[in-house]
């Protein structure tokens, strides 16, 4: 009996002394604020080398210098076309442009829009561009470009005004256009982090809607009033506007178009249809070799009324009128338990009753890794043929939430049968880290990526720089970058 | 003693333990909302205790504890292998 109290003691003691030493090691240092609250452009070095590939691969800069690229599709003829944005987190407006690049190196403008931006995502489709217009004014909108460059739009009024935009658009061979709505709030609930980017006091009244009804269990948070100068307290529920509570049993009557969602139009406008809900940023569409419809989606940040911590963004197939578990749910795995607590708050169930259980995902990626845009080896030249290729922004920590080192800024590879995921394009370095923070002429902040039509070549769409000071996020003015990748 | 086809097959094992389990918060082994395993030099019975309960260090950190329903005696014997594995190609 004493022999094994003193064994206890000594494995005690020993793990005592290795956690001091673990802690000593300067291990639980989070990273902070970084960069200067400045649009302007700053001198971005471009050097292919700092970027780590497989073997057998090679990366090149086909062209530079775009103002906040965010979307890339090719004609029959191979030509490349660049959407920029028109609007980047930290509330700057530019005018969202559709770009075409020339074999000379020049940029022609195939059509403009208005400050209605961030155009997220473009598709070309038998000889017109389809284009998912953010709506951060106006509200979301799919627009298409004719060959006479003509802006039509074939849906508008979508619930765009929030956090999270009209994203990827993609036309299907069964003559839709698939596209991603994501949600106006982290978690359901307006706060004061709404007011914070900027929305809210644009939109007072805006909020999540539901696409079919849901019942809510009565939870609201507390908050200071942003519309009051006595810094008076006011409770906030679930999709329902700023400053007003709900009840337990509350009915929120659903309704499409509506956020969080896959949705689809005809090729030649008409109704909004539900695909799948339940989403809360679906970022990424892209239909796989076989035909199926899949999605990247940003999981929960640790902020606003009801933050939620460790979500990693996910990878799921879309099935037809499912429900994919926001905003109670990460995967399959409910939010309620411990692990998900955040500053001591542990996010309680919203929602009375669920659709479905919701479907566990593909791949779940890193935290606040921002995994966006999506497409699918076809080639076997290329390789890797029927894996999905992520490109990932990267965090935008400290304001999702803590971080103790950069995630994302690479492109990766996913296993869509295993869901193992593995870099494919990656700075190199003992660390990983946006270039511009490495001081290296690497990847900066992967936002698309999109295969040739031949298979051959993966195009990769770098935003530029965006950096994280203590007053927001701060994007430098024309720093995107153009990659491809393919074999030696 | 083990081959090293098996030692091979348990690190392949222990990647797809770690993929599903630690994935998100160490990408790659490397620091994201938990910190850096690949540059953490500490004894397979640390790593061990570490994973079982949050007691190890002192419930410092955000990491859950996972027990043996969801991370399997052989898992976890594959799962250090793959840590090691890890650390060793990061040198």
């Amino acid at each position: 009996m004493r022999t094994i109290l003193i064994k206890r003691v000594r494995i005690f003691t020993y793990i005592l002394l290795c956690s001091c030493l673990f802690l000593l090691e300067g291990c639980f240092k989070l990273r902070g604020h970084y960069g200067t609250k400045s649009y302007e452009p700053v001198a971005r070095p471009v050097n292919p080398s700092d970027i780590l590939l497989p073997d057998g691969y090679k990366i090149e800069m086909i062209s530079g210098g775009f103002n906040f690229p965010s979307g890339i599709t090719m004609d029959e003829q191979g030509r490349v076309y660049i959407l920029e944005a028109g609007y980047s987190y930290g509330e700057i407006f530019t005018v969202p442009k559709l770009l075409r690049l020339e074999p000379d190196g020049k940029k022609t403008v195939i059509a403009e829009g208005s400050k209605n931006g961030p155009w997220t995502a473009v598709d070309y489709y038998k000889g017109d561009f389809y284009i998912s217009e953010g709506g951060s004014m106006e509200g979301g909108r799919i627009l298409k470009v004719s060959q006479d460059r003509k802006i039509t739009r074939l849906a508008e009024n979508l619930p765009s005004y929030g956090d999270h935009h009209t994203d990827g658009v993609v036309v299907g061979d069964d003559g839709y256009i698939y596209f991603g709505q994501g949600t106006a709030t982290n978690s359901a609930i307006v706060g004061k982090d709404n007011f914070d980017f900027g929305w809210l006091s644009r939109k007072k009244d805006f909020h999540d809607v539901p696409c079919e009804d849901v019942i809510l269990t009565g939870e609201n948070y507390e908050t200071e009033n942003v519309f009051s100068e006595d810094k008076e307290k006011v409770q906030t529920g679930a999709f329902v506007p700023f400053g007003t509570k709900t009840v337990k049993g509350q009915v929120i009557k659903g309704s499409v178009p509506c956020n969080g969602a896959v949705m689809r139009i005809p090729l030649t406008g008409g109704d909004v249809e539900l695909v799948a809900w339940g989403f809360r940023n679906p970022f990424g569409l892209a239909f796989s070799p076989d035909g199926s419809l899949f999605v990247t989606d940003n999981g929960f940040d640790e902020r606003g009324s009801r933050p939620v911590f460790g979500t990693g963004d996910l990878l799921f197939k879309v099935k037809r009128k499912t429900w994919y578990g926001w905003p109670d749910f990460s995967g399959a795995d409910s939010l309620s338990g411990a692990d998900y607590k955040a500053r001591k708050i542990r996010p309680k169930s919203l929602l009375q009753k669920y659709p479905n259980t919701p479907p566990a995902p593909i791949a779940t990626f890193g935290v606040h890794s921002s995994s966006n845009g999506l497409d699918f080896s076809t080639s076997n030249a290329f390789g890797h043929k029927g894996e999905a290729f992520v490109a990932q922004f990267g965090d935008m920590a400290p304001g999702v939430g803590a971080i103790y080192g950069p995630v994302g800024f690479k492109v990766v590879k996913v296993n869509v049968e295993t869901g193992d995921i593995s870099d494919f394009a990656v700075n190199k370095g003992r660390v990983n880290g946006p270039a511009s923070t490495l001081k290296n002429g690497g990847l900066e902040r992967p936002v698309a990526l999109k295969f040739s039509a031949d298979g051959n070549a993966l195009y990769v769409v770098d935003f530029g720089v965006l950096e994280m000071p203590e007053k927001g996020p701060a994007p430098k003015q024309h720093t995107g970058v153009l990659w491809k990748i393919s074999k030696l | 003693m083990t081959s090293v086809n098996a030692l091979d097959q348990k690190i392949a094992d222990g990647r797809l333990v770690f993929k599903n389990k630690c994935q998100k918060c160490h990408p790659n082994g490397e620091a994201g909302v938990g910190p850096a395993l690949n540059d953490k030099k500490l004894p397979a019975i640390i790593m061990r205790a570490r994973i079982r309960s949050r007691a190890t260090f002192l419930w410092t950190g955000r990491m859950p504890a996972f027990n043996k329903h969801e991370i399997s005696k052989v898992e976890m014997n594959a799962l250090i292998a793959y840590l090691k594995d890890m650390r060793k190609k990061d040198k």
